[in-house]
C-alpha cells in the first residue's frame, strides 16, 4: 500500500471541519470577511480533492492514501483512512457542491449568517470523513455526527413547518443507523476486528447474514431512500433552505447508495443472493409509483423530492441487479459490473441534476415567495436566461440523451435486459414516467401567460446564480458526452469488487 | 500511627467540617463567603493529599476499610466532582439569596459518608456511610423551606429512604445470620467454601439469596432503578437546582462502588442468581426511563427520567459478569456524571426573567441571547442522546459492545431501539433552544470558564474516549 507521508486525508476531512468551526467566532456585524472565509474554505477543499485526484492511481484498485492510527485499542478501534476509486468520486462530488452552494448562498442574506456558512464546512468534512473512513466504528461516527449540522440547517432557516420536517429527518435516520451500530459490533465481535475489509472474509451462515443484511438495508434505505421508508425526504426538502434542499439531495442520499456498495454488497452477499427477487420489486415501485406520486404534486420542491426517490430507485435497482446477476447460472460478470457502475453513475448524475433544479426553485422562490405550480406561470417571458437553464436541467433530470441523466439509467436499463425481461420492461417505464412529470412542471412553471404580479416581481438572474448554474450545466454535458472521465476513475475499483464477490461463492 | 496516614482524607473532610461550622457562627452575615472558600480550600487539601500519598495510600485492607486502588480513585472523582458542585452552588445560592454556609457543611458530610461507602469492607460501616449520605440529603432538599414542593420532596424522600434503610438493615441481619459475619472478604470465602463443598447448598443459597434480594432493593431504591424509581421525579423536581445537581451525580458513583463491592467482591459466588434480577432493574429502568421522559415538560423531571435510563444503561454492564461489561459500565458511570452535572450547570447558571429554570420552555430561544450557553447546551443534550462523536455515544457504544459479546443481541437491540426514543426527548430541548423565539431575557451567572470545561470535556473525551476508558480498566482490573 501506498503510504503518504502527508496524511492528506485527514486534512481534506478536518480543514472545513475547524475552518467552519473558527467562523463560528468572526464578527457577526460584518459578514464580508465571513463570506470570503467561507468560500475560500471550500475552494481549498476543493482544490485538495483535486490533488487528490491527481495523485490517484487509476490502475489499482487497492487503497490509496492509507492513513492508519491505533485509536481505541482496547477495541482494536483504528483511525483508518483511505480511499478507493468509488470513494473518490464522492469526495470530488463533495465538495464541488459545497462551493457550489456556499458560492450561491452569497446571492442571498439571512439571519445568524456565521453559523449557516460554518454549518456547511462542517457538514462537508463529516461526509468527506464518511466517503474515507474503512474503519467501521469511523465510518458510523462521520455517518451519524453529519446529522447534527444538517438537523440545525434545516431547523433555524427553514419554513414554516420546519421542526417537525428536521425531527421526523432525524429520528428516522438515526432509528437507521442504531440498527447498523447493532450489526457492525456484531461483525466485528465475528471478525475480531472493526476494519471493514476484515468483515469481507467472514464465512456467515446464511441466517446471519440475513440478520446482517436486513441491519444494514434499513440502515441505508432509509438514508437513500427506499419505498417505503422515503416519507421523511418529501418534508425535509420541502421545509429546508435552498442550501440545505441541494446538499441533502446532492450527497446525503448518496452517503445510503455508498453505504449499500461498501457494506451490503461484499459483507453479505449471500443474504442478497437469497432475499434479491424480494428487494427489486421495491426499486421498481420506488422507481414507478413515486413517479406517479410526483406528477400530482402541487408543490415544486415536493415533486423534485419525489423525482429524487424515484431517481435513486434506479441506484438500489443497479445494486440489487447485482445479487441477480450473480445467482445466474454462468455468471456473467461484465452485466454485474454494469449494474453496479451504472448505480454509481447514476448516483453522481443525480446529485448534479438535483442540485440544479433545486437551485433552480430557490431561484423562482427568492422571487415570487411561493414553490405552489399553480400559483407561477410565463416565467420565460421574464426571465429568459434562467428559463432555458431550468428546462435544460428539467430535461437532464427525465434522461435526455447527451446529458448524464440518460448515462446511468441507460447502463441500470442494459444490465436489467441482462437479468430479466420483465425488470427492463417495467424500469424503463421511468423514461416516459420521468420525462412526463419533469416537462410537465416546466410547461405550467416555465410557459403560458404570467400573471401581472408574477411579471413585477420577476427578474432576471444575477451573474453568482448564473455561473452557479452554468458550472452545473457544464458538468452535466461533460458526464453526458464523455462518460469514460467518470468510469475511468471508478473502473478497477468496481471492476475488482464485483470479482471478489463472485470469489466469495 | 501510620494508619492515620491512610485516612486522612476523610480525616480532613471531618475536621474541616466540624470546625467550620463552629467558625461560621463566629462570623459576620457579609463575611460568611470565607467559611466557603474554606471549605473549598478543605477540599484541595485533602485531593492533594491523595495524590501526593498515592503510592503510599494504596495497600491498607482490613475487614473494616481498605483504600486500594479502587475506592481511591473513586475518592479523587468524588472530590474533584464535589469541588465543581459547589463551584457552581455557591453561584446560584448567591444570586438568589438563598446562601447560608450550613447547606455546604452538610454536604460535605454527605462527602464524608461517600468516602465511607466507597473504602467500608464490613458491611455494617457499609451502612453508616450510606445513612450518613442519607442524612445530608434528606436535609437539604428540605432546604428551601418556603416552598412546598421543596418539603414534599423531602418528606417523601425521607419516608421512603428509612424503609429502604429498613431493608438494608433486614438485609444485613439475614446475613449475619446465615455467615456469622459482616466483613465483605469474609462472606466471599463463605459463599466459595458452600458451593464448593456441596453441603447444604441449596438451603444456604435459598437464605443468602433471600437476604441479598433485600440488599439490592435497597440499594436499586437509592440508585433510582425502576421499578423503585417514583421518588426520582419529584425530589428531583422539588429540591433546588444544586441539590439536584449533587443528588443525581455523585451518589450514582457511590452507589456504583457500594454495588460492584457487594455483587462482584462478596457475592460473586451467587452470580447465576444475583445477575438476572439486576438485567431485570436495567430493562425495567431503561424502558421506564425513556418512554415517561417523553411526556415530562418540566426539565428537571424530565432530566430525572433520563437518569433512570441511565442507570438502566449502567446496570446492564454489572449484569453481565465480565471484565469488559464491569469496565463499561464504570465507563458509562462515570461519563454519565460529567454528562449531567454539565447539564445540571448549566441549568443552574442560567436565568430566565430573573427566576431559575423550571419548564423546558424557558429556555426558549437561549441561542439568540447567549449562542454559546445554547452551544454547550446543544453538545450536552447530544452528548445524553448518544450521538457521536461525544462522550456519551462511546459509552453507549462500550454497553452494546459487551452485550452483543454476551450474546444478547436482541436486548441490544432494545437498548439502541429505545436510544432513538430518547433522543427524542433531548432533541426537544435543542429545538427549543434554537428553532423557537424567546419572549423574555436571560442572565447568566458567573463562572463560564469552569462550565465550559466541563461541556467540552464531553467533546475530548469523545474524541479520546480511551482515557477514561484505560482508567476505567485499571481500576477494575485492580479488583481481580
Amino acid at each position: 500500500m501506498n503510504i503518504t507521508p502527508l496524511p492528506i486525508l485527514s486534512i481534506l476531512i478536518w480543514f472545513p471541519i475547524i475552518g467552519g468551526s473558527l467562523l463560528l467566532f468572526l464578527n457577526k456585524e460584518d459578514t464580508r470577511y465571513l463570506r470570503f472565509f467561507s468560500i475560500l474554505i471550500s475552494s481549498l477543499t476543493l482544490f485538495l480533492s483535486v490533488f487528490i485526484l491527481m495523485e490517484f492511481n487509476f490502475n489499482l484498485y487497492k487503497l490509496q492514501f492509507v492513513e492508519i492510527v491505533p485509536w481505541i485499542e482496547d477495541f482494536k478501534i483504528n483511525y483508518h483512512l483511505a480511499i478507493d476509486g468509488v470513494s473518490l468520486l464522492f469526495i470530488l462530488l463533495t465538495s464541488i457542491t459545497t462551493l457550489l452552494i456556499l458560492f450561491f448562498s452569497l446571492s442571498d442574506t439571512r439571519s445568524q449568517e456565521n453559523k449557516f456558512f460554518s454549518l456547511f464546512l462542517i457538514l462537508e468534512g463529516l461526509l468527506l470523513g464518511v466517503f474515507c473512513s474503512f474503519d467501521s466504528i469511523l465510518f458510523y461516527i462521520f455517518f451519524e455526527s453529519m446529522l447534527i449540522p444538517l438537523f440545525l440547517i434545516i431547523g433555524i432557516w427553514g419554513g414554516p413547518n420546519r421542526i417537525y420536517a428536521t425531527i421526523k429527518f432525524f429520528l428516522y435516520t438515526l432509528f437507521g443507523s442504531v440498527l447498523m451500530l447493532v450489526a457492525i459490533i456484531y461483525l466485528s465481535f465475528k471478525a475480531n476486528s472493526f476494519a471493514i475489509f476484515d468483515f469481507y472474509h467472514l464465512n456467515l451462515p446464511l441466517h446471519v447474514q440475513i440478520f446482517v443484511f436486513i441491519a444494514f438495508l434499513i440502515a441505508f434505505g432509509i438514508k437513500i431512500p427506499m419505498w417505503p421508508v422515503h416519507t421523511w425526504l418529501p418534508d425535509a426538502h420541502v421545509e429546508a433552505p435552498t442550501g440545505g434542499s441541494v446538499i441533502l439531495a446532492a450527497v446525503i442520499l448518496k452517503v445510503g447508495g455508498y453505504g449499500m456498495i461498501r457494506f451490503l454488497l461484499p459483507i453479505a452477499t449471500d443474504a442478497g443472493i437469497y432475499l434479491y427477487e424480494f428487494l427489486i420489486p421495491l426499486s421498481l415501485i420506488a422507481i414507478i409509483y413515486i413517479s406517479l406520486v410526483a406528477l400530482a404534486q402541487q408543490d415544486m420542491k415536493k415533486l423534485i423530492a419525489y423525482s429524487s426517490v424515484a431517481h435513486m430507485g434506479f441506484v438500489t435497482l443497479g445494486i440489487f441487479l447485482v445479487f441477480a446477476l450473480l445467482d445466474q447460472d454462468g455468471v456473467n460478470l461484465d452485466i454485474a459490473t454494469l449494474a453496479l457502475q451504472g448505480a454509481i453513475m447514476q448516483m453522481l448524475s443525480h446529485g448534479l441534476i438535483s442540485a440544479a433544479l433545486f437551485i433552480c426553485i430557490g431561484i423562482i422562490y427568492t422571487r415570487t415567495k411561493s414553490r405552489i405550480i399553480n400559483g407561477q406561470a410565463g416565467i420565460v417571458q421574464v426571465m429568459p436566461i434562467f428559463s432555458s437553464f431550468m428546462i435544460f436541467f428539467l430535461l437532464a433530470n427525465s434522461g435526455l440523451p447527451g446529458t448524464s441523466g440518460f448515462v446511468g439509467e441507460f447502463m441500470v436499463l442494459i444490465a436489467s435486459l441482462g437479468t430479466n425481461m420483465i425488470y427492463a420492461i417495467l424500469a424503463s417505464l421511468t423514461l416516459i414516467l420521468a420525462a412526463s412529470y419533469s416537462l410537465w412542471l416546466g410547461k405550467r412553471v416555465i410557459f403560458g401567460e404570467p400573471s401581472r404580479e408574477t411579471a413585477l416581481s420577476l427578474k432576471e438572474i444575477n451573474s453568482i446564480e448564473f455561473w452557479t448554474l452554468l458550472i452545473i450545466l457544464t458538468l452535466v454535458l461533460i458526464i453526458g458526452i464523455k462518460p469514460n472521465l467518470v468510469m475511468f476513475i471508478m473502473h478497477e475499483t468496481s471492476l475488482n469488487l464485483v470479482h471478489s464477490l463472485q470469489r466469495g461463492l | 500511627m501510620t494508619a492515620f496516614y491512610y485516612l486522612m482524607p476523610e480525616i480532613i473532610i471531618i475536621s474541616a467540617a466540624c470546625s467550620i461550622l463552629i467558625l461560621d457562627l463566629f462570623l459576620k452575615k457579609s463575611y460568611k463567603e470565607i467559611s466557603y472558600y474554606l471549605i473549598q480550600l478543605s477540599l484541595i487539601i485533602s485531593i492533594f493529599f491523595i495524590f501526593k500519598n498515592y503510592n503510599f495510600l494504596i495497600g491498607l485492607t482490613s475487614s473494616l476499610y481498605s483504600t486500594e486502588i479502587f475506592p481511591t480513585v473513586f475518592k479523587v472523582f468524588l472530590l474533584i466532582g464535589i469541588l465543581a458542585i459547589f463551584h457552581y452552588s455557591y453561584n446560584f445560592l448567591k444570586h438568589f439569596n438563598l446562601y447560608q454556609t450550613e447547606y455546604f457543611i452538610i454536604c460535605l458530610f454527605g462527602v464524608l459518608g461517600m468516602m465511607i461507602m466507597s473504602s467500608a469492607q464490613n458491611l455494617l460501616l457499609l451502612y453508616l456511610g450510606i445513612e450518613l449520605l442519607s442524612l445530608s440529603l434528606y436535609t437539604i432538599i428540605a432546604f428551601n423551606k418556603k416552598s412546598i414542593f421543596s418539603c414534599e420532596a423531602a418528606i417523601k424522600y425521607y419516608i421512603l429512604g428509612a424503609i429502604s434503610s429498613g431493608f438494608l438493615l433486614f438485609g444485613i441481619s439475614l446475613i449475619y445470620g446465615l455467615t456469622g459475619t459482616l466483613s465483605l472478604v469474609e462472606i466471599y470465602e463463605f459463599i466459595n467454601n458452600i458451593q464448593n463443598e456441596k453441603l447444604n447448598t441449596e438451603l444456604y443459597n435459598v437464605g443468602l439469596i433471600f437476604s441479598l434480594t433485600f440488599i439490592l432493593v435497597s440499594l436499586a431504591f437509592k440508585f433510582g432503578a425502576a421499578p423503585f424509581h417514583m421518588w426520582v421525579p419529584d425530589v428531583y423536581h422539588g429540591a433546588l437546582i444544586p441539590t439536584t445537581l449533587l443528588l443525581s451525580t455523585l451518589p450514582k458513583i457511590a452507589i456504583f462502588i457500594v454495588l460492584i463491592k457487594l455483587l462482584v467482591e462478596a457475592f460473586s459466588g451467587l452470580f447465576n442468581f444475583w445477575s438476572e434480577m439486576i438485567l431485570v432493574l436495567s430493562v425495567v429502568s431503561i424502558l421506564i426511563g425513556n418512554v415517561i421522559a417523553i411526556a415530562q415538560t418540566n426539565i428537571k423531571r424530565m432530566l430525572a427520567y433520563s437518569t433512570i435510563a441511565n442507570i438502566g444503561f449502567i446496570l446492564i454492564g454489572l449484569s453481565l459478569g465480565s471484565k469488559g461489561a464491569y469496565e463499561a459500565s464504570m465507563f458509562y458511570t462515570l461519563s454519565y456524571v460529567i454528562m449531567t452535572m454539565a447539564a445540571f450547570g448549566i441549568l443552574l447558571l442560567t436565568t430566565y426573567d430573573k427566576k431559575a429554570i423550571e419548564k423546558i420552555d424557558d429556555l426558549r430561544g437561549l441561542n439568540l441571547q447567549h449562542p454559546w450557553f445554547a452551544f454547550l447546551l446543544m453538545i450536552i443534550m447530544l452528548s445524553l442522546a448518544g450521538i457521536p462523536p461525544f462522550i456519551g455515544f462511546h459509552a453507549k457504544l462500550f454497553i452494546i459492545n459487551v452485550l452483543i459479546k454476551a450474546n444478547h443481541i436482541n436486548l441490544a437491540i432494545f437498548v439502541v431501539l429505545m436510544t432513538v426514543i430518547g433522543a427524542y426527548y433531548y432533541l426537544r430541548v435543542i429545538k427549543v433552544i434554537y428553532f423557537d423565539d424567546s419572549p423574555g431575557k436571560f442572565f447568566l451567572m458567573p463562572s463560564h470558564v469552569l462550565i465550559s470545561i466541563n461541556v467540552l470535556a464531553l467533546l475530548v473525551l469523545g474524541f479520546f474516549p480511551h482515557r477514561l476508558g484505560d482508567l476505567s480498566s485499571y481500576v477494575i482490573q485492580s479488583l481481580f
